[in-house]
């Protein structure tokens, strides 16, 4: 009996180390991942450093945490990884569950640049003390109203706010002159949001920074009144829109390309931007920060310098229909150009109060 | 002759090990519950939208069950013992919706039964201006009813075993068939209904893919949204025991009610078959009903899919093939079915051929980490391993882990029935011709057991293939699976790239399922 | 100078449980080399326990239990062999061959050399069918191939548990007489275990006769039948009637000519011989059943009703006389 104990037992230790497989790009910065990893290895088209120009350089890997979708992303990264010879792990999810997820992770967090999809969540974690400074360099190269003003975070691109709509149910001149309006009982039921969504709660950081709490509560407490449809992201929403589900949705801009790509150019919706300088006219930025955990400085600062780059801000435009913030980078087609928007004069850096933004959301009865 | 089995300690503790990791997960909930104070719990308990939640949840679960029992009988009735035409081949065919996941089949009931899909574009002419809505309960359950064959399996092997000579003495006793049915084999099939139903409620209880994109606020939904929020990540532990204490009371309930399982039952020595029993006219209903449902379970998936891939190509979309995505499924699916299938087959040799002391408890432990919702898993065991277990974290191995933690039952119970073809004497008569008991279990026991091995494995396998909350949460990273990477596209509208590992998925998890039918035949 | 040749089973005081309950009481016999025992009883006598506890399948509770010169089971010394070291092999009721094995594998399982397959093969009338999956092969087949497995090992004792129950009768008695031909050819000792009276009486040298666990008696089979030492052991040895009878042998049967002692006699329906007219006992006729080779007469005498074997047939109502042949075996009360 104690024989066979044994067989098996070896049987099962022998599994377990096939176990441990290569995870991935391994947390390179973490103290000793213990058995496991250290293959660096991915399988992802990174370069073997023989290709582009052959940058100087002792960095080997940069560890991304990444709000923005791979899709979006990735081929961007991959440019970079064949640019440089560096090796870019990157961890998509949601700007706000990568943002709780660092500060639990804390000091052992495995992240060296952080790319979130919006800037009240950045201002909210250089609150928390959680980012490093940016070097200068790479913090002039956008305008100061898309950085922040303490510079631990710059922004990369655009997104409008607009309000997206059914082209088959409406066209422009039954639209809302402001958003204000769309409390306004013919509008019952018809609007769609996503209150979780990071954009949304900056829109509403907007909101209370123009307006003050009250009247933002009021605006939410009136909406949440008039039977929303709530979303849990944006995607769903302006699909729901084009199929003709729902009429109207607040939103940012460039998810219409990206349906408009998928399903035709029949696909049944169209941007409304309200260009009232107005919380809903926000250009909110995605912004990239280097956390201060992070024992990579320069290979941060590499990657972010690299996303603020001619090619870089090309792509983010040309396949993501994204405004490029660096200064000389042409915006993309068919998508009216920055300075047409009549922004409204908010600082970035007065949208961190996230606390509030929750508080309010939940006293409305938009977020449960 | 059955009492006088020798209690294995080996078997015995491999079994309690097994169940005890199986419990891992309720214990880390529970320990960070009180680590946390009663604070969150408060919030969660006064917040409305927790009842709301947890009426939504059990509503779904109950429904799910009933609905996914209401279609395996009749399916199964017709496809195992009557003369429907084809029934040969439905039986294969009636398995397969099993290889879509949820988070697939919520996409196919929306482009096919919303607004402005399919069902509405051939109802229109017809005078129909407004589509069901899918967003709601009834959406998600038939998202859900994808899981059917959860309950069809379980009383097809139900059937095979009861003994059909009770349905002949019935007959010629005089009860027509609907009688027949109803008085000899509703009862001989009420344990196999009891367990099938409450596999596809926990399935729906713990469904996250569905109900999220199908945006009907469930518990699992609202575990989901709390964990990716900034601030309400505390909610997400008390959320969870909530979560978790309904999964369980739900399988007490089934366990208490549908009575004694097949472990207790008689099996039949000798398999006897059924005679094929005749329907006359009622043959072509029953055509139609297994017709329809392989056309709705696996034909519209296929279609709906497939419409993707070839709107996305004229719209000249550059599609790529997953394979980096492709070879994680498989080596993750791989690796855990072996490890889970070798760290299984001692409990269940041991418990065929001896006894493990207190089985049933044991047992009904190793249910606890099946019960338990992916996501609660998966969540349960992050936090603890980022701050206990550091260099465990977003590893291969701790994905393992988790697998081996959620899909124990699914390999005991494969195992298990395939042991009870392996016959006792087996055992006895390979001793008695000189091999000790190790050479007996490796050159006799194992190989007679290998198609219940292999199906064991291949359940295991499809299961980890399908599986999404815990490959996303606790993945390494960079370490995209088929199920990773078509959440992550569909989250974003790449329907038509989307679609070519969901048909890799389709394929691996078919081509699965029908090799497994055949192991456990 | 010769020495007593070692025993081949050597059961003293047998007592075996299943958990606490005791199944079988104090029994003891023994088997000779190269003998053949039968187990005789039916179902709940203990007597597959009993083979069990041979083959090492399960533990005795009290007594010892040798093989051979090992004492392979001894509670009180502790002593217990495992299956696989006793040299006993065992053919099972359903065979047990093994399903991934062919033929020839199967029989070279635990074979002592495995060159001798083929020939075991040809013994038992299987020529060619080694390469052949178990699963192919008929019941007859199948047991076959069980017997040449076991006998591959070279046992020093085979078990037969019940191993032509599963066999059409038209096979029964061919395959009974060829297996126990070919266990005695190769010296081996066996036992038999049976719930049949004429599988047990026509194989073995010896039977020993169990019930509810215990031994009613061992010995050969005419002594059995013929002698048995209770009503019991005579009513499972075949039909057997049970009647009073006085010091001088006077029943309701009539004389009757004795053995042994006791206040009954045990009569064998083929002891009852029947006539239209003559001496005897008188008797009405109930019914006759004819079963081939002989007519059953169930015939009452007072208030008994008896079996006796007859070459004719009686109608039911008639009046016969009926008188015992033979000699008739004494027996207390049931033991």
């Amino acid at each position: 009996m104690p024989t066979q104990l044994r067989t098996y037992l070896l049987c099962l230790a022998a599994l377990s180390l096939l176990a441990c497989q290569p995870s991935g790009g391994g947390d390179a910065e973490a103290e000793g991942s213990g058995d496991e990893t250290e293959s660096a290895e991915t399988t992802e088209g990174e370069g073997s450093g023989a290709e582009g120009a052959a940058v100087e350089t002792e960095v080997e890997q940069i560890v991304l945490y990444s709000g923005r979708n791979e899709e979006m992303v990735g081929p961007i990264i991959e440019a970079f990884e064949n640019e440089t010879g560096v090796d870019v792990v990157v961890n998509y999810a949601g700007s706000a569950e990568l943002a709780a997820t660092l500060l639990e992770e804390g000091d052992r967090t495995p992240a060296d640049v952080f790319l979130a999809q919006d800037a009240s969540t950045l201002g909210f974690l250089e609150g928390q003390g959680t980012l490093a400074a940016v070097p200068e360099g790479l913090l002039t190269q956008v305008d100061t109203r898309y950085r922040s003003p303490a510079g631990h975070w710059v922004g990369i691109t655009g997104r409008a706010r607009v309000l997206a709509y059914n082209t088959d149910n409406l066209n422009s001149s039954t639209l809302p002159r402001d958003f204000r309006a769309l409390t306004e009982p013919h509008w019952r039921g018809r609007v769609g949001w996503a209150p979780e969504n990071a954009s949304f709660q900056s829109f509403v950081a907007t909101m209370i920074a123009m307006e003050g709490e009250e009247a933002t509560l009021e605006w939410l407490s009136a909406m949440q009144a008039n039977e929303p449809v709530a979303f849990p992201s944006n995607t769903p929403m302006v699909t729901a829109i084009g199929r003709g589900e729902l009429d109207v949705g607040l939103t940012n801009h460039y998810y219409l390309y990206r349906l408009r790509e998928e399903h035709g150019a029949d696909f049944a919706a169209e941007n409304h931007y309200f260009r009232d300088g107005s919380a809903a006219a926000f250009v909110n930025v995605t912004g990239a920060a280097i956390l201060e955990a992070s024992d990579n400085r320069e290979g941060a600062q590499m990657l972010i310098g690299y996303l603020l780059g001619d090619q870089a801000q090309t792509m983010f435009a040309e396949a993501n229909h994204e405004f490029p913030l660096v200064n000389g980078v042409a915006s993309p087609d068919g998508l009216p150009a920055a300075t047409d928007l009549n922004v409204p004069s908010v600082d970035l850096a007065n949208i961190h109060d996230l606390e509030t933004t929750h508080r309010l959301l939940r006293e409305s009865g938009a977020l449960q | 002759m059955a009492n006088r089995r020798d209690t294995s300690w080996v078997g015995t503790l491999l079994a309690a090990l097994l169940a005890l990791l199986c419990v891992v997960p309720l214990v880390l909930l529970v320990v960070r519950g009180a680590v946390d104070g009663l604070g969150p719990f408060r919030t969660v308990l006064a917040a409305e939208s927790t009842g709301a939640a947890l009426t939504k949840s059990l509503l779904l679960g109950t429904l799910s069950g009933v609905v996914a029992v209401a279609v395996a009988l009749p399916a199964a009735w017709f496809s195992q013992v009557t003369d429907m035409p084809g029934a040969r081949v439905f039986r294969v065919l009636l398995v397969l919706p099993l290889a879509v996941p949820s988070y697939v089949s919520g996409f196919v009931v929306m482009a096919a039964f919303a607004h402005n899909g399919w069902l509405h574009g051939l109802l229109r002419p017809f005078g129909f201006e407004d589509a069901p809505d899918v967003y709601s309960l009834w959406g998600v359950v038939l998202a859900l009813t994808w899981a059917y064959p959860l309950a069809l399996l379980q009383i097809q092997a139900a059937l095979s075993r009861t003994d059909p000579a009770m349905w002949g003495a019935a007959r010629t006793l005089g009860a027509g068939p609907w009688r027949a049915f109803a008085d000899v084999v509703l009862p001989a099939l009420r344990a196999p209904m009891a367990t099938g139903g409450l596999l596809v409620g926990l399935y729906a209880i713990g469904d996250f893919g569905a109900v999220s994109l199908l945006r009907f606020e469930s518990l699992s939904y609202l575990v989901y949204l709390r964990h990716k929020s900034l601030f309400a990540r505390a909610e997400v532990v008390p959320l969870s025991l909530l979560l978790a204490v309904v999964a369980l009371v739900l399988v007490v309930i089934v366990l208490v009610v549908g009575g004694r399982t097949a472990r207790g039952a008689r099996t039949l020595d000798v398999h006897r078959a059924w005679p094929t029993i005749e329907l006359g006219r009622w043959r072509w209903v029953a055509f139609a009903f297994c017709a329809t449902l392989v056309l709705v379970f696996v034909g519209l998936p296929l279609g709906v899919v497939g419409y993707w891939l070839t709107r996305g190509l004229r719209l000249g979309a550059e599609l790529r093939m997953p394979w980096d995505d492709a070879a994680h499924s498989a080596i993750l699916g791989g690796v855990s079915a072996l490890i889970l299938v070798v760290a299984a087959i001692g409990p269940a040799l041991a418990h065929r051929f001896g006894r493990v002391g207190g089985a049933r408890a044991l047992r009904t432990l190793t249910f606890v980490g099946y019960a338990l919702p992916g996501i609660v898993v998966a969540l349960s065991m992050v936090s603890f391993v980022v701050r206990w277990v550091e260099p465990l974290y977003q590893t291969f191995g701790l994905l393992v882990i988790a697998y081996v933690i959620r899909f124990t039952p699914l390999a005991l119970g494969t195992l298990e029935d395939g042991l009870q073809r392996v016959g006792t004497g087996l055992m006895d008569a390979a001793r008695t011709l000189g091999a000790s008991r190790a050479r007996a279990t490796l050159t006799v026991i194992l190989p007679s057991a290998a198609p219940a091995i292999g199906a064991a494995a291949l359940g295991v396998f499809i299961a980890v293939v399908k599986e999404l909350p815990a490959a996303l949460i606790l993945g390494p990273l960079e370490y995209d699976t088929l199920s990773t990477r078509i959440w992550t596209l569909t989250e974003d509208a790449f329907y038509a790239l989307a679609a070519v590992p969901i048909f890799m998925m389709l394929g691996v998890a078919l081509i699965g399922l029908i090799a497994g039918r055949r192991l456990s035949r | 100078m010769t020495q007593p040749p070692t025993l081949a089973v050597d059961a003293r005081g047998l007592t075996i449980a299943w958990g606490r309950t005791p199944v079988v009481h104090d029994v003891s016999f023994d088997v000779r080399a190269g003998e053949v025992v039968a187990l005789l009883g039916e179902s709940g006598s203990g007597k597959t326990t009993i083979l069990r506890a041979l083959a090492g399948l399960h533990r005795i509770a009290a007594g010892t239990l040798s093989i051979g010169a090992q004492t392979v089971d001894a509670p009180g010394s502790r002593t217990w062999a495992p299956p696989e070291k006793r040299s006993v092999g065992v053919v099972f009721q359903d065979y047990a061959l093994f399903p991934h094995l062919s033929v020839a594998k199967n029989i070279a399982y635990g074979a002592a050399d495995r060159s001798e397959v083929d020939t075991l093969l040809g013994r038992v009338g299987l020529d060619g069918y080694g390469p052949r999956k178990v699963t192919e092969l008929s019941g007859g087949e199948q047991q076959r191939v069980a017997v040449a497995r076991v006998l591959a090992q070279r046992p020093r004792v085979v078990l037969l548990d019940e191993p032509f129950s599963n066999l059409n009768r038209s096979l029964r008695q061919q395959l009974r007489d060829d297996t126990v031909g070919v266990i005695r050819a190769t010296g081996a000792a066996a036992v038999l275990v049976t719930h049949d009276p004429e599988e047990a009486l026509a194989c073995a040298d010896r039977v020993a006769i169990l019930r509810d666990g215990r031994l009613l008696q061992l010995d050969t089979p005419e002594h059995v039948y013929r002698q048995p030492s209770c009503v019991a052991a005579a009513h499972a040895t075949g039909d057997a009637f049970v009647v009073p009878v006085d010091a001088d042998g006077r029943s309701a049967l009539g004389p009757l000519q004795t053995t042994g002692d006791g206040g009954f006699a045990v009569i064998r329906p083929e002891q009852i011989m029947l006539s239209t007219e003559g001496n005897g006992v008188v008797a009405s006729v109930t019914r006759s059943a004819f079963v081939g080779p002989v007519v059953q007469v169930t015939i009452e005498i007072g208030d008994q009703t008896v079996r006796a074997l007859h070459t004719g047939s009686f109608a039911a109502g008639s009046v016969v006389h009926a008188r015992v042949d033979g000699t008739c075996h004494r027996v207390e009360a049931p033991c």
